[in-house]
């Protein structure tokens, strides 16, 4: 191997298509997603516990942090789903041009985006 | 688990598992809309239907399926060394075990 061959390994200088952007964030949401499991499960727990516990975790959830870990699940959530639905779709074959793909790659982050928006709305408002 | 000739299975597990997750996931957050100022009773007595107890029942053993043919798949791109390999899918593996676990305790406490 030539080992004066010019290299370049730095990531952040080498521009992806959004493609490749939709199919990574799709791999990290789902590491995301999984990561929440414990807090859904212990939140999921109390809520069904008693009258009392519930509402605790209702109030607990309208807190500064909690609620914006519970906004950051459901954007990886959406994501992640729209993305999948856009995966299975181009398994059976749909969308597998390039011009497409980046179509459909640019309406998932379209649609995240939006209910990324209308959480927030939700949420804070 | 997915070692050696099982790309097809898991191919098929990963789609099958997704479809289920994801309509169960959106009735969940449907039902959370449709019942604004959601109260103990209802959610209650959602999980005490028969079929949604199935139902979530299959969606924690899906949610195992599908996130541990993810998480091999991820840990298989970035992890070459073996034995870090193995440790990690351990973790990630004893995990998913618990949560399953804990999730049917849950739906049956």
């Amino acid at each position: 191997m030539n080992y004066k061959r010019p290299l370049n390994i730095n990531p952040l200088s080498i521009r992806l298509p959004i493609t490749a952007i939709a199919s990574i964030t799709h791999r990290l949401s789902g590491v995301v997603m999984f990561l929440f499991i414990p807090l859904l499960l212990w939140a999921l727990h109390y809520s069904l516990s008693s009258p009392e516990d519930f509402q605790a975790i209702k109030q607990y959830f309208l807190l500064p942090i909690p609620s914006f870990l519970l906004w950051i699940f459901l954007v990886a959530t959406v994501f992640h789903l729209f993305a999948g639905i856009r995966h299975l779709l181009m398994d059976f074959h749909w969308g597998e041009s390039l011009a497409v793909a980046r179509m459909s790659a640019m309406g998932v982050f379209g649609i995240t985006l939006l209910c990324a928006i209308l959480f927030a709305y939700r949420f804070w408002m | 688990m997915s070692v050696g000739g099982r790309g097809l299975k898991d191919w098929v597990i990963q789609r099958i598992t997704a479809v289920f997750l994801g309509a169960y996931f959106l009735f969940i957050l449907g039902f959370i809309f449709l019942h604004p100022n959601l109260d103990f009773s209802q959610w209650y007595l959602l999980f005490q239907k028969g079929s949604v107890q199935l139902a979530t029942l299959i969606a924690i053993l899906s949610l195992a399926f599908h996130a541990w043919i993810g998480l091999w798949t991820i840990t298989t791109d970035y992890v070459h060394a073996t034995g870090i390999k193995l440790a990690v899918l351990s973790v990630v593996g004893i995990a998913i075990l618990l949560f399953v676990v804990w999730g049917v305790l849950i739906l049956w406490q």
